[in-house]
């Protein structure tokens, strides 16, 4: 049996590059990777060492296209990592004729940013707005409060705006980060 | 239209499914041009949503696809417009 090991890793929906370069690194080492759970644990199995990409489609395939959209994968030679809330995973080996890629062309990769964008980070943020939202006013005014109401209230508080300001951060830095990486594929640097 | 969008269309006046078109890309253009399994599928959805490629049958697994009559008609502007491209890039002015 190899041996296992188990990975913390978060990366963000606009991490995904950052995710694949740490996925092969890790097979570069002589780590394959064989899961992944939610919200970030990644197993991986020893193995020969070797320069394998990594690949990341956004993709949330409906049940009855599955079959076509994996066999395409498959016959042009990528290896399914594991799937993951509409992100699928593949990898193919660096071989001399060519260095792998699931997108080769800069529209295919500028649409996969709208996507992420479109599907992913605009509902959760709608979602964002309608839990948090309607109690920014109940985290507020906690001063005017006397006695229990008010130690109620600071309780709220010391949670609330945490999480307010984490979600609202987090937002702000995916959102800077998709924009930033669509305008490298525009101008062809990525 | 992208040139990755353009094979596509070209390839599918007969009927194809998206590894034949990938094969025969590279095969056309000597290596050159790869399409990548994530930009074929894509592509593959984007043009049957816009009505210019349709499904046809399935094979062990894989769609093949046949250019629409509005694909065809597309490709046939496609081609002219490369046609004048190339002979204005020789030198040679285009008739009406």
């Amino acid at each position: 049996m190899n041996k296992v090991k188990r990975m913390f890793r978060i990366f963000t929906i606009s991490d995904y590059e950052r995710e694949e370069k740490f996925l092969r690194e890790q097979h570069k080492a002589g780590f394959k990777c064989v899961k992944y759970k939610f919200p970030g644990f990644y197993y991986f199995e020893e193995c020969e060492p070797e320069d394998v990409i990594y690949q990341l489609d956004f993709n949330d395939i409906k049940k009855e296209n599955k079959e076509e959209y994996f066999q395409l994968y498959q016959d042009e030679g990528w290896e399914y990592v594991y799937e993951v809330n509409g992100w699928n995973c593949f990898r193919k080996s660096v071989s001399l004729e060519e260095t792998p890629a699931i997108f080769t062309d800069k529209e295919s990769k500028i649409a996969q940013v709208d996507k992420v964008v479109k599907e992913r980070m605009l509902p959760l943020l709608v979602i964002f707005l309608c839990c948090l939202l309607p109690n920014i006013n109940y985290a507020c005014f906690w001063l005017s409060e006397g006695g229990l109401e008010r130690i109620f209230r600071i309780c709220y508080c010391v949670i609330f705006w945490p999480l307010f300001l984490s979600y609202l951060w987090m937002f702000l830095h995916c959102g800077r980060n998709l924009q930033r990486l669509k305008k490298d594929y525009e101008n062809g640097l990525k | 239209m992208t040139e990755t969008g353009f094979y596509i269309l070209f390839c599918l006046q007969e009927e194809m499914h998206g590894y034949n078109i990938i094969q025969k890309v590279k095969q056309m253009t000597g290596g050159e041009i790869n399409i990548g399994a994530g930009t074929m599928y894509g592509s593959l959805s984007k043009m049957e949503k816009d009505g210019l490629i349709q499904f046809v049958r399935e094979e062990e697994k894989r769609k093949l696809y046949k250019a629409t009559e509005l694909g065809k008609e597309i490709l046939n502007i496609e081609l002219k417009r490369i046609e004048r491209l190339y002979k204005n890039s020789k030198g040679e002015m285009v008739d009406e």
